[in-house]
Order: C-alpha cells, then sequence, then structure tokens
C-alpha cells in the first residue's frame, strides 16, 4: 500500500520528468506530428478532400441513404490514409535511396531508416483497421437495404 | 446534402476538433497563412487545384523496378477475381501492391546481404590471415579485383570453408538489418492475407443477402394452386 508520503513523491517526480523543459524542447515536441504528418487526420488536409469526396460519390453509387452516404464517406477517408501512408513510405525509400547514392551506406545509418520503415508501418495498419471496420459497417448498411427490397 | 458537406459534419461526428491555436501556429507555415480557419469550403477549394498528385492510382515502384511487369500483373489478376464493384477494386489494387511489397522485400534482402559480403568475409579472413591483410584483401575483393578473388577462394578453400560460411558470417554481422526487412516482408504478408480474407466474407455475405432476398421474393411469390375445381385458390383474397 502506496503511503501519502510516496505517493506524492511518484507525483512531483512524473512531473518533473514528463515532457520538454526547455524552449526549444518545447518547440521540437510541438512539431513532432509534421515529421511525416501521418498522424494528422486526413479530414484536415485540404488537398486530400477532393480524393475523399471523389471515392465516397462511388462507394455511395448513387445512394441516397443518409447512412450509406455517411459510411461512404468514412471508408473513402480511410482508404486515402491507407494510401497516403504507403506514398509517404516510398518517399522515403526513394529519398534515402537519392540520398545514399555514391557513398556507402552505414549500418548504424541503415538501422534507422529501416526503423523508420518499420515505424510508417504501424500507421499503415492503423489505417487498414480503420478501413476494415468502416468497410464492414458500409457493408452491413448495404446488405440491409438489399434485404429490404422487395 | 453533398458529400463535402458531409464530410463537414463527419468531422464534427468524429471529433476532430478544428484546428486548435497550436495547430494553427505549427500548421501556419506549412500550407496556410497563421490563424486561417480551416474549414470544409476553403478545402474543396483548395483540393480542385491541387498541387500534390493524386494519391490514387499510384504505382508502388521504385527506381529500376518495371512499371508494366506491374500492370501486368494488376490486369492478369483483374480478369481472374473480375472485382464487381468499388470496394472489390481497392481490395484487389492492396493484394496486388502488397504481393509487389513483398517480392519486392524479398528481393531487398537478397541484394542487402549480397552486398554485405564484405563485411562477412572479413571476418572470416581475420581468423585467416589476421586484421591487416584481411582489410585491403576484402577491399580488393569487394571491388572484384581478378587476383584477389582468386586468392580468396584458395584462402577459404585451404581452410575447408565455402561462400556459404561467408553469408552466415555476413547474416550474422547484419542480423539487425535482416531482421528488420523479414519483419516488413512479414507485415505486408499479413495484410495481404488479411484483405484475400475480406474480399472472401465479403462475397460469401453478399451470396447469402442475395440468397435470402431472393428467397424472400420467391415466397411473396409462390401460391397453392387448388386440386379440386370450384375451391377458392390458397392465397387468394
Amino acid at each position: 500500500m502506496i503511503v501519502s508520503r510516496q505517493l506524492a513523491a511518484n507525483r512531483r517526480n512524473a512531473r518533473r520528468g514528463t515532457g520538454p523543459r526547455t524552449a526549444s524542447g518545447k518547440l521540437t515536441a510541438a512539431r513532432n506530428a509534421l515529421r511525416h504528418g501521418l498522424s494528422v487526420p486526413v479530414f484536415a488536409d485540404p488537398a486530400l478532400a477532393k480524393e475523399i469526396v471523389e471515392l465516397a460519390e462511388r462507394l455511395a453509387n448513387g445512394s441516397t441513404d443518409a447512412e450509406v452516404r455517411e459510411l461512404a464517406v468514412r471508408v473513402a477517408a480511410a482508404q486515402v490514409d491507407v494510401q497516403r501512408v504507403r506514398h509517404a513510405r516510398y518517399a522515403l525509400i526513394v529519398q534515402r535511396a537519392i540520398g545514399a547514392s555514391g557513398t556507402e551506406t552505414r549500418s548504424d545509418r541503415l538501422h534507422d531508416e529501416l526503423q523508420e520503415l518499420c515505424t510508417l508501418d504501424r500507421y499503415e495498419r492503423q489505417a487498414m483497421w480503420r478501413r476494415k471496420s468502416a468497410t464492414l459497417a458500409l457493408q452491413a448498411s448495404l446488405f440491409r437495404n438489399i434485404g429490404a427490397a422487395p | 446534402m453533398r458529400l463535402g458537406d458531409e464530410i463537414k459534419v463527419l468531422k464534427y461526428m468524429t471529433f476532430i476538433p478544428t484546428h486548435s491555436k497550436r495547430e494553427r501556429r505549427t500548421r501556419g507555415d506549412r500550407d496556410t497563412a497563421a490563424g486561417e480557419t480551416f474549414d470544409m469550403t476553403t478545402a474543396r477549394d483548395i483540393a480542385t487545384n491541387p498541387t500534390r498528385p493524386a494519391l490514387s492510382g499510384h504505382r508502388p515502384l521504385l527506381a529500376g523496378e518495371d512499371g508494366a511487369a506491374y500492370d501486368s500483373l494488376l490486369g492478369r489478376v483483374s480478369d481472374v477475381v473480375k472485382p464487381a464493384d468499388v470496394l472489390e477494386e481497392i481490395w484487389l489494387q492492396d493484394v496486388v501492391d502488397l504481393s509487389w511489397e513483398v517480392v519486392k522485400l524479398r528481393r531487398i534482402k537478397v541484394e542487402f546481404l549480397n552486398s554485405s559480403a564484405h563485411r562477412g568475409l572479413r571476418k572470416v579472413l581475420d581468423g585467416l590471415l589476421g586484421w591487416k591483410e584481411s582489410q585491403d584483401l576484402t577491399a580488393q575483393w569487394a571491388g572484384r579485383d581478378p587476383d584477389a578473388v582468386k586468392l580468396v577462394e584458395g584462402s577459404l578453400s585451404a581452410a575447408g570453408m565455402t561462400m556459404n560460411t561467408v553469408m552466415a558470417q555476413t547474416l550474422a554481422a547484419s542480423i539487425n538489418e535482416v531482421e528488420r526487412i523479414e519483419r516488413l516482408t512479414a507485415a505486408a504478408e499479413l495484410r495481404r492475407n488479411a484483405v484475400l480474407r475480406e474480399i472472401a466474407d465479403y462475397r460469401s455475405v453478399f451470396a447469402a443477402h442475395l440468397r435470402r432476398a431472393t428467397s424472400d421474393i420467391q415466397d411473396v411469390e409462390f401460391k397453392v394452386i387448388s386440386s379440386r375445381p370450384g375451391l377458392p385458390q390458397e392465397g387468394a383474397a
């Protein structure tokens, strides 16, 4: 059982050790999400809106059902997210390949690059999971309409 | 209601906030003027003149990869699977992309090991010839100097070793990198298999719904005709 003195000490230590403290550290941490921009929701990226709308229109297939249309937007957004991650991964590989030309790639550098690719892999896995979940909901909605048809 | 407006609605439904002060500050120098409020009307206006290439239709090709081979693979798989709707098209593209990636990663692993063979050779020659001589000989061997290649082969066979020994040492020296490539390959394979399962589930559930819907229609249409003339038919009002 933690006594109150220990609890207070734990909280004090946690406050001391959490997050950047200097101004430059805070500035760096504030830009973490912009490193590759993949943690920014696709809805927040204006350039992707057109692709989401076009794909959602195709998925909705002229349906006027509000639920189907909403789910179509979800699937389209998730699909664009998957493509965005893949695009970022290929861009990273190409960029590193160009950067490495003419020089020998050191082992530690390659190690970091592969680590970065594995990190991007996590984003793709999450995006695909979102797409699967949205797709299942869209399918259920579409199939309910088939079942309700005369 | 247009889909663009629905995105706006969905944005609030999914609790994705409009940019906070901090986001506006950090995004300010990237794509919008500092302090400008983001909304979907602006998004559509910007999206109609995109500065970036479209993501859809993006082919996962690296330098030196054959675009025609990728297109051919996509065409052949499309011919076999015959996607029935947009969802199936998305999945099919995924399966092809992920299969392409698996092959590419396997090739990358082989090429990586071949290009790192000098690391394994240096380790083997260290024990046979000593540090200094192994350094020089490995460098010459990596440059494919014919005398060095012959000398290396002679040294290995004299010690009862082959290039397999060198490749084993190379693998041991590069195990971290190889392990990461393997992990990426396994992840791509898992994803491809998951997509294949999604297609199979979708088709079976769709078929089941179609069967149920068509059997309902048949039940409605079905009438029992009386075998005795003069009696009213069952199902008739």
